[in-house]
């Protein structure tokens, strides 16, 4: 809509438009990378065979009946879900790394800033060397405890930036950090302690799918859709919220609210994710990055594209980490971390240096 | 400003590089698997319950070994030799005597020298323990780490330390004239607190050298004898094996998952096991230890499994259509035996003999 | 009455920095407050736009109590324009001057034609159009006041606060952004409310209907500029010594030293 009173060059871009169309085509790399994901593999199946299986479940050919039996569970058993985890904690990193970033106004924020991560830790390690069997039939207590962990961490980490009486972010950040490095302590101390063979904890740490089942992903999904929709939700108010505080309490914010609602959302959501994938870094840090050098900083936008992109970086991470060494598979957090730090270095040198503002 | 990403990270790759450095074996040698030969009749696989091997007669105990010092709060007689091993009738061999001055050649290449037997050795290994005992020098034993627990006098032998963590001034409060460590994790520390130290090249992927070890022992000790009992009756008892098993190309095919998915190949102490008994290892291809891909494993098609947590397993759709999971007979591993490179090592590849062959081995 | 302070006290870490205030703020003053550095204007902007809560006393805005006020609800009513506030540096200026719709937006709710047009407004009475492609960081100090101008005119509130709006800029930019405050004050048609802490005395006295007089966290003087800035008032309360004219073209008081 171009005002009357000004020339060509100058139309004010002034009204929102939600990128309906940016996101088709984040959904359209996404459903490329997962096809990709699962024609590929340390297996060598033909592509014909994969379209075949695939499409076998709508009985549209019979002959589905013909092919190995092997290549239908791995495609259905192991590819599948594989993809479809790497898609929702993907996405769960980017979304939540990019609302964190908003909230402490800070490019270098990622997902695990306030302590999910090394609560989620030390819940993992701590039932890992219990000895308490961690299955019970079809019940993995591993995911239970690391998901608390990470919960049980920023809350305490809460509870004391509350208790300081200032509830200005770097509180919590700090609280946070303090609360982790304890975690992290611990778990190092108990690790050393004990004997038996540490590598399965160890690369779970690491983060990978190599156990992905489709338990996982609709386990995940119910925090995935409430944390999601709310951090959408306010993704608006986000965008007032990058004014000093104030500033945006004077334009109606109601700031300590939205710090608790997208704090907890974002929170669920990186926990969920941990828990089955372990620790992952960088998609966090990453996704929101590529989106805000293309389009800008409006969360809006930024938010759901950096699920997005989050999501199909890790599919394909998850493909090398598990094609690159065949027949044997990396944590798919060394990927992530190799292709990562080069990135966050040159972010680091870009950005005018990392002040940690915020409420 | 820390970043707690990066500290994960980092920590992370320090205990990478910690466990990368405790897995077995300092860039082996892989052993080349048996010719590929058409693999004949498979063993039928059943279930089956888990028998345990129990010592039958036990050996003579020879003449005692005078020591010239008292140690404190020994319930059992001090030159009680722990038995392992049955033997049908007492084997004749050649009586040999202990020869010192002994060089013993250390893991870096270093010699060691003995003039005499140590008599206050702190054993900082399960194995190293269970050699010692068994050959009747188990009370020459004065300290060792928490996690050794065979055989059962160890209980009243002092833990000066941990998996990581070694309590060095009490091991010179202790008047130690020899440690014997299985990592080269405070070799230093204490060589500059003016202990005698011993690392051994460890076992490695060669079953064989187990033997060898027994025997260096024997010399350190002056055991010479019973040492060479020990390590004769081991490799009798693998060329039983070989013997029984010479008639077959190969048997059946074998995926070991310590954890998550880890597994040995075959330049593992273990893949050397799965070589010996002839059994396909499905991670051959496997350089050590690594994370075997699950589709690998469906493609391979284990016939058998053996596993430290079989239920991770039985509850992951992905292997519903493998064998062992539907004849629901994942063998759940005794790490005592096979995870200890000592006497009851060989106890442990009889049991993995005896379940994969049932009927085969006596 | 549009505001009205009864007794308003503000302690900061026991030091009385507002003591017992008693004011009102009628429909269409533009009110100047002046005073010495550390007197209370800054901060009775604040208790005003809700900011700071009173020690004690009772804050009325349109005879409902301030601190009951939802932060949505004050913000319909009151807007602000703060003294050098941080920015975000990558924010385009329409994208900056539209946040001003925010409390007249439920919280799924986007921005409609009809708010783009009110954006639009504000910019163009700001005269800063010609800013429609460029990010906060890189826009001068000028331009970025205006800027800030053009948010709180979006917000289309009754009552406008502005904090040392003249401060930073050169002579020709304080009569400019002043010339709009008045401007944009007359354009409520009455019924506006605009209160302005402002340190230039002269400035204060040209463009105001009436002004406070602050000394030590009290009023010393309210009323019309010429009665308030006598040399009287101002030695004594500045510790100066200054000599008072009258403006030949305005007639209000102008102050030299």
């Amino acid at each position: 809509m171009k005002p009357t009173t000004y020339t060509n060059d100058q139309d004010l871009v002034l009204t929102y438009k939600y990128p309906w169309n940016k996101i088709t085509i984040g959904i359209v790399i996404i459903f490329i990378c997962a096809v990709i994901g699962v024609a590929i593999g340390s297996v060598y199946i033909p592509v014909t065979s994969v379209f075949l299986i695939l499409f076998s479940k709508l009985n549209l050919f019979n002959e589905s009946t013909e092919l190995t039996p092997a290549w239908h569970t791995i495609i259905w058993n192991i590819r599948l879900p594989r993809v479809v985890l790497a898609l929702l904690v993907g996405a769960s990193l980017g979304i939540s790394g990019a609302t964190y970033q908003g909230l402490f106004k800070n490019p270098l924020a990622d997902p695990y800033l306030i302590g999910v991560a090394s609560g989620a830790s030390l819940g993992a390690t701590i039932v890992f060397l219990s000895g308490i069997p961690f299955t019970y039939g079809y019940f993995s207590l591993l995911p239970v405890a690391s998901f608390c962990g990470g919960i049980i961490a920023v809350f305490i980490a809460y509870l004391i930036s509350i208790k300081s009486g200032n509830t200005h972010l770097s509180t919590l950040l700090l609280a946070g950090l303090a609360i982790g490095a304890f975690a992290t302590a611990i778990t190092g101390i108990l690790m050393l302690r004990s004997d038996p063979d540490l590598r399965p904890l160890l690369s779970w740490l690491m983060g990978g799918f190599i156990r992905a089942q489709w338990s996982h992903s609709i386990l995940i999904m119910p925090y995935m859709i409430i944390g999601v929709s709310f951090i959408l939700g306010y993704s608006r108010i986000l965008n007032t919220m990058q004014l000093e505080g104030y500033y945006a309490e004077s334009l109606g914010v109601n700031i300590e609210k939205t710090k608790r609602i997208l704090i907890v959302s974002a929170t669920l959501v990186t926990a969920a994710a941990v828990s089955f994938s372990g620790l992952i870094g960088f998609v966090g840090l990453i996704a929101p990055h590529i989106i805000r050098l293309l389009w800008g900083t409006d969360y809006r936008t930024l938010l759901p594209l950096s699920g997005l992109v989050g999501a199909a970086f890790l599919i394909l991470a998850d493909l090398a980490a598990r094609t690159i060494v065949s027949p044997i598979e990396l944590p798919v957090g060394i990927i992530t971390a190799l292709v990562g730090s080069p990135f966050f270095v040159y972010v680091l040198l870009k950005t005018k240096g990392s002040t940690v503002d915020g409420y | 400003m820390v970043r707690p990403v990066l500290l994960n990270t980092s920590i992370a790759f320090v205990l990478m590089i910690g466990m990368a450095s405790c897995s077995e074996g300092s860039s082996p040698t892989p052993k080349q698997p048996n010719p590929a030969a058409p693999a004949s009749a498979p063993v039928p696989i059943k279930t089956y319950t888990h028998k345990q091997i129990l010592p039958s007669t036990p050996i003579t105990a020879p003449t005692p070994i005078p020591i010239t010092k008292e140690i404190q709060s020994q319930k059992f007689p001090k030159d009680r030799i722990v038995q392992y091993f049955s033997a049908p009738s007492p084997p004749t061999y050649e009586k040999l005597t202990a020869q010192f001055p002994l060089t013993v050649i250390a893991r870096d290449g270093s010699e060691i020298i003995f003039n005499k037997p140590p008599e206050r050795i702190v054993a900082y290994d399960a194995a190293a323990v269970e050699t010692i005992f068994a050959i009747g020098q188990g009370h020459k034993i004065i300290g060792t780490h928490s996690w050794v627990s065979h055989p059962v006098e160890v209980e009243n032998i002092e833990k000066v330390g941990d998996a990581f963590n070694m309590n060095i001034e009490r091991i010179l409060d202790l008047d130690a004239d020899l440690v014997f460590l299985f990592h080269p994790t405070f070799k230093e520390e204490l060589e500059k607190a003016g202990l005698k130290v011993l690392l051994l090249e460890s076992v490695d992927d060669d079953l064989m050298k187990m033997a060898d070890t027994f025997r260096t022992w024997g010399q350190i000790t002056g055991a010479v004898n019973e040492a060479e009992i020990l390590a004769k009756n081991f490799e009798s008892r693998i060329a039983k094996i070989k013997f029984i098993l010479d008639p077959y190309h190969s048997g059946p095919s074998v995926f070991q998952d310590v954890g998550d998915l880890w597994t040995p190949g075959n330049n593992t102490l273990m893949g050397n096991v799965f070589q010996l008994l002839k059994l396909k290892n499905v991670a051959h291809d496997v350089d050590n230890y690594g994370q075997l891909s699950p589709e690998v494993i469906i493609d391979r098609n284990p016939q058998i499994i053996i596993s430290s947590n079989p239920d991770l397993l039985y509850q992951n759709p992905a292997f519903n259509k493998l064998l062992p999971i539907k004849n629901k007979s994942i063998f759940k591993s005794n790490d005592d035996y096979l995870g200890i490179p000592g006497p009851r090592f060989i106890l442990g590849l009889e049991e993995l003999a005896n379940e994969f062959y049932p009927g085969i081995f006596k | 009455m549009v505001i009205d302070l009864q007794n308003v006290s503000f302690k900061y870490e026991n030091v009385n920095v507002i003591q017992e205030i008693t004011a009102h703020f009628n429909p269409g003053e533009l009110v100047s407050l002046v005073g010495p550095n550390g007197a209370g204007k800054t901060t009775l902007l604040k208790l005003i736009s809700g900011t700071l809560k009173p020690s004690s006393g009772k804050i009325y805005i349109y005879d409902q109590q301030s601190h009951n006020l939802t932060n949505k609800k004050r913000a319909v009513w009151i807007s602000m324009v703060p003294q050098n506030p941080k920015l975000p540096d990558e924010i385009s200026i329409p994208d900056f001057v539209m946040l001003g719709r925010n409390p007249h937006l439920g919280l799924l709710q986007w921005e409609s034609k009809e708010d783009f047009n009110i954006a639009r407004k504000s910019m163009s009475l700001t005269e800063i159009d010609y800013l429609s492609r460029r990010k906060l960081g890189e826009i001068s100090g000028g331009e970025r006041q205006r800027a800030m101008l053009a948010l709180a005119i979006t917000q289309q509130s009754p009552i406008m606060l502005l904090d040392e709006p003249t401060s930073n800029l050169d002579i020709y930019h304080q009569i400019k952004i002043m010339k709009l405050i008045k401007k944009i004050h007359t354009l409520k048609s009455g019924f506006g409310v605009t209160i302005l802490a402002i340190h230039d005395l002269n400035i204060a006295a040209q463009f105001s209907d009436r002004i406070l007089l602050f000394s030590n966290g009290s009023i010393a003087a309210d009323g019309m500029p010429k009665e308030v800035l006598t040399k009287n008032n101002i030695d004594s309360i500045y510790g100066s010594e200054v000599t008072i004219i009258t403006h030949p073209e305005h007639g209000t008081p102008v102050i030299l030293s």
